[in-house]
C-alpha cells in the first residue's frame, strides 16, 4: 500500500517535471508541422462533425449559429433578389397570353395572382443533375429530364471537374477561398453546389430559379449526411451509389412536367401578333371583296350594254381578278366579243372564256328575248308603239307605224332573228297628219316670216315620210276684189309654197299645187275672213 | 459498375492524344488541351467506365498541372521511343504522379514503336523505376500495336484493386 502511494507520488512528480517540457514540445511541433497536423486532423474533423450532426443536430446548429447567421442573411438577401428579378421579368412581359392565363387561373383557384406568380417561380427548368465526386470527377449519381436529356454526363462531369480545378487553382493562387459557382453557355447554365467531397452540377435551360436552388441545397445536405462516408471513401466502385435512395432524391428535383410546363409557357412571339394579323386580314378581305364587287358590277354592265350580246344570259364570276364567263351564245363571234369587251376593263387581269356556243334557234325564251330587244330599239327610233305576242313558233305584231318602209324594215329585221319562222303582221301604216295652213297678207302671195317656221317644221316631218306619196298644196283667197284677181292670188300663193318646199326644203314627195276658186270651207271661216287668204298643205287623196 | 479516372502523363509530343484516339469511344475536342490543358475521353470496358484525362505534355517551360492528377486510379506515362530525353523524363513523371496518388498503378507506354530508333531502351530498367509499374509496352498509335493491351491491362489491375 505504502509502495503504491510512493509510486503515485513519483508519477505525480514526474508529470509535474515533464509537463512544461511536453507542452513546449507540442507547441514547437505544432509550429514546425502545422500543415502535417492539419492534414492528419482534417478528415477526423469532417467525420466528427457529421457524427455530431447525425446525433445532435440542434447543438451543432447552435454552435454554428454565429457563423451561419451571416451566411443565412446573405442567402436570404440573394434569394429575395432572385425572386424580385423573376417577378420583375414577369411584370415586364406585360399583357401576354401567359399573364391572361394566370389571371384566369387565379380566379378559378381562388388565390391571389401574387401567390400564383410565386408558385410559378418554383417550377424548375432543370435538364440534368449530376452528383460528382470532387477529386476524380466521376459521376456518382445522376438524373436527367427525359424531355431534354444531355449527352455523355460522365464526360461532362469530368470536364466540369477539370474546369473547376483549373479555375479554383487560379483563385487559390490569389489567396481567396472561393469556389466556382456557375458556368453559362448560350441559354444554358451549369450551377455548381459544393459539398465536402462531392458537388452537384445542375444543368438548366436559363437561370436556376431560387426555389429550385433551395430544394437542391436541401437534397445535397441530406445526401451528404446519409452517404458522406461512402462519398469520401469512393474508389471507383459505383455499386454503393446504385441504391435507389440517392437516385430518388435527385429525381425528386427533376419533375419532368416542370420542364414541359416551362416550355409550354414559352409562347411564340407570332401569337402576340395574331390579333393584329387577324384585323389586317379582315380589313384586307373586306377591301378585296368590295373591290371585287365593284369590278364585277362593271363587267356585268359592259356585257349588258354591248348590243350584240345584251340579250344573252352571260354570267360573270370573279376570282383573283380573273373573270370567268359562263353561259350560252349563238356563235363564236358573240363569244369572242364578250371576251374582248371584258378584257378592256381596267382591273381585269384575265378572262376565262367558258361560254358555250349552241344553236339557240329553238329556245323560245331566247327568241322572245331577241324580239323584245329588237322592238325596244325600233319603237325608240321610229317613235312607234309596236307590241308583240310570241306563241312559238309564231310572232304576232300589233301597233302602228307611220310608213310602209319602216314597217318593212321591222319585218326584215325580225326575220333575221334565228328561230323566228312565222310572223303575223297586224301593223297598220298610218300616215302622219301633215295638214298645215299658211296664212298670207291681203293681196299678197309672199310667205311671211311668221309662217316660215311652220313650213320648216312641215319640211322636217315630210323628210321622215315616204317619197311615193303626193302632197296637195291648195291656195285660197278671200272673196273681196275681182274673181280673176282672187284666182291668180290663190294659184300664186300655192306655187310660192310649192317652190319653197321643192327648191328650198327639198322634200322628196310629189307636190301638186293648185289655186282653188272657193273658200276653204273645211276651216269653217266666213267669207270675208282674212283667214281665207291661205294655203292648205295635206296628203293628196 | 466501376467508374474511375486515368491520367495520361508525359512530355510534350510523345503521342498521348494519338494513343487515346486509337482507343476511345468518345472524346472532347482537342482544342480543350490548348485552352485549359486537358481533354477528356471515355472508354467503356465491360462493366467499367474509364475516364481518360489527356493532359498537356510537359515542356521545358511548363510543368504538369498537378491538380489534374487528383483522384486518378491509374496513370499511363507516355514516352517517345525516338526521343531519348522523353524516356529519361519517365522517372520524374512517376515521382510527380505518385506524389499526388501514392498507391496508383502505372503503365509505361513507349510510343512510336513503328519508327526506327537510333538508340536502345532497357525495358527491365524502366520497369524497375517503381514498384507501382505494372507493365511497360512498346506501342504504336499508327499501327495500333499494344494499344488495346496497354489500356486493358491497366483496367484489369484497377478493377482488381477497387474490388478488393
Amino acid at each position: 500500500m505504502a509502495k503504491d502511494d510512493k509510486t503515485l507520488k513519483d508519477d505525480e512528480a514526474l508529470l509535474e517535471a515533464i509537463s512544461p517540457i511536453v507542452n513546449e514540445l507540442i507547441d514547437r511541433n505544432y509550429i514546425n508541422s502545422k500543415d502535417k497536423i492539419a492534414a492528419q486532423i482534417a478528415p477526423l474533423i469532417g467525420s466528427a462533425i457529421r457524427v455530431q450532426i447525425k446525433s445532435q443536430k440542434d447543438e451543432v446548429v447552435d454552435a454554428l449559429y454565429p457563423v451561419m447567421g451571416n451566411m443565412i442573411s446573405r442567402y436570404v438577401a440573394k434569394t429575395f433578389q432572385e425572386m424580385l428579378e423573376s417577378i420583375n421579368k414577369q411584370i415586364q412581359e406585360g399583357l401576354s397570353f401567359r399573364v391572361i392565363k394566370r389571371k384566369i387561373q387565379a380566379k378559378i383557384r381562388g388565390v391571389s395572382e401574387t401567390e400564383l406568380l410565386l408558385s410559378q417561380n418554383a417550377n424548375s427548368n432543370i435538364r440534368a443533375l449530376l452528383l460528382i465526386h470532387k477529386e476524380s470527377g466521376i459521376v456518382l449519381a445522376h438524373a436527367q429530364n427525359p424531355l431534354a436529356p444531355i449527352n455523355e454526363p460522365e464526360m461532362l462531369a469530368s470536364m466540369m471537374s477539370a474546369i473547376k480545378s483549373f479555375i479554383n487553382d487560379w483563385i487559390e493562387k490569389n489567396q481567396e477561398h472561393k469556389e466556382l459557382g456557375e458556368i453559362e453557355f448560350g441559354g444554358n447554365k451549369i450551377t455548381i453546389e459544393d459539398a465536402g467531397y462531392s458537388y452537384f452540377a445542375i444543368i438548366t435551360d436559363g437561370p436556376l430559379y431560387a426555389n429550385s436552388h433551395k430544394k437542391i441545397r436541401k437534397v445535397l445536405e441530406s445526401i451528404v449526411v446519409e452517404h458522406g462516408d461512402s462519398i469520401r471513401e469512393f474508389h471507383g466502385d459505383l455499386s454503393s451509389f446504385s441504391n435507389m435512395t440517392i437516385y430518388k432524391k435527385i429525381s425528386y428535383l427533376l419533375k419532368s412536367e416542370s420542364l414541359k410546363q416551362e416550355s409550354s409557357k414559352k409562347i411564340h412571339p407570332f401569337l402576340f401578333l395574331l390579333p393584329l394579323i387577324l384585323v389586317f386580314f379582315i380589313a384586307w378581305s373586306w377591301y378585296e371583296a368590295n373591290k371585287d364587287a365593284k369590278l364585277l358590277t362593271e363587267v356585268k354592265q359592259k356585257l349588258y350594254t354591248t348590243p350584240q350580246i345584251t340579250s344573252y344570259r352571260i354570267d360573270a364570276l370573279l376570282d383573283s381578278n380573273i373573270i370567268s364567263l359562263r353561259g350560252e351564245v349563238p356563235s363564236k363571234f358573240h363569244k369572242d366579243l364578250a371576251e374582248s369587251k371584258v378584257s378592256e376593263i381596267l382591273g381585269v387581269h384575265g378572262v376565262k372564256n367558258e361560254l358555250i356556243i349552241i344553236n339557240i334557234a329553238d329556245d323560245p325564251m331566247q327568241i322572245s328575248s331577241n324580239i323584245s330587244y329588237l322592238l325596244q330599239g325600233f319603237n325608240l327610233s321610229y317613235n312607234s308603239n309596236i307590241s308583240y305576242t310570241y306563241n312559238y313558233p309564231k310572232v304576232e305584231l300589233k301597233g302602228r307605224v307611220s310608213s310602209e318602209s319602216s314597217k318593212a324594215k321591222l319585218l326584215a329585221s325580225l326575220k333575221k332573228i334565228d328561230g323566228v319562222k312565222e310572223i303575223k303582221d297586224e301593223i297598220e301604216v298610218v300616215l302622219e297628219d301633215i295638214k298645215t295652213t299658211i296664212y298670207f297678207d291681203k293681196a299678197s302671195s309672199e310667205i311671211k316670216d311668221s309662217e316660215m317656221d311652220k313650213l320648216i317644221e312641215l319640211a322636217s316631218l315630210l323628210k321622215t315620210q315616204e317619197s311615193k306619196f303626193f302632197i296637195a298644196i291648195d291656195g285660197y283667197s278671200d272673196s273681196s276684189g275681182s274673181s280673176e284677181m282672187n284666182k291668180k292670188l290663190a294659184i300664186s300663193r300655192a306655187k310660192e309654197v310649192e317652190h319653197f318646199l321643192k327648191n328650198r326644203a327639198l322634200v322628196s314627195q310629189t307636190l301638186k299645187a293648185q289655186g282653188r276658186d272657193e273658200l276653204p270651207l273645211e276651216l269653217g271661216i266666213d267669207k270675208d275672213s282674212q283667214e281665207a287668204r291661205c294655203v292648205i298643205i295635206s296628203w293628196k287623196k | 459498375m466501376f467508374a474511375y479516372k486515368v491520367v495520361m502523363v508525359g512530355d510534350f509530343a510523345t503521342g498521348k492524344t494519338s494513343l487515346i484516339k486509337r482507343f476511345v469511344d468518345n472524346s472532347f475536342s482537342e482544342e480543350y488541351l490548348s485552352s485549359i490543358g486537358v481533354s477528356i475521353s471515355k472508354k467503356v470496358l465491360g462493366n467499367s467506365t474509364m475516364m481518360l484525362w489527356d493532359i498537356e505534355g510537359r515542356t521545358e517551360f511548363k510543368p504538369i498541372f498537378k491538380q489534374y492528377l487528383n483522384g486518378a486510379k491509374g496513370f499511363i506515362i507516355v514516352a517517345d521511343l525516338t526521343r531519348k530525353n522523353t524516356i529519361e523524363s519517365i522517372q520524374e513523371h512517376i515521382k510527380t504522379s505518385l506524389s499526388v496518388v501514392s498507391d496508383a498503378p502505372i503503365c509505361i507506354a513507349l510510343n512510336k514503336s513503328d519508327i526506327k530508333s537510333d538508340f536502345s531502351v532497357n525495358i527491365e530498367q524502366i520497369k524497375g523505376l517503381s514498384a507501382n509499374i505494372i507493365s511497360v509496352f512498346k506501342t504504336s498509335a499508327l499501327s495500333g500495336d499494344a494499344v488495346e493491351d496497354l489500356f486493358k491491362q491497366l483496367n484489369a489491375k484497377i478493377i482488381k484493386e477497387i474490388a478488393c
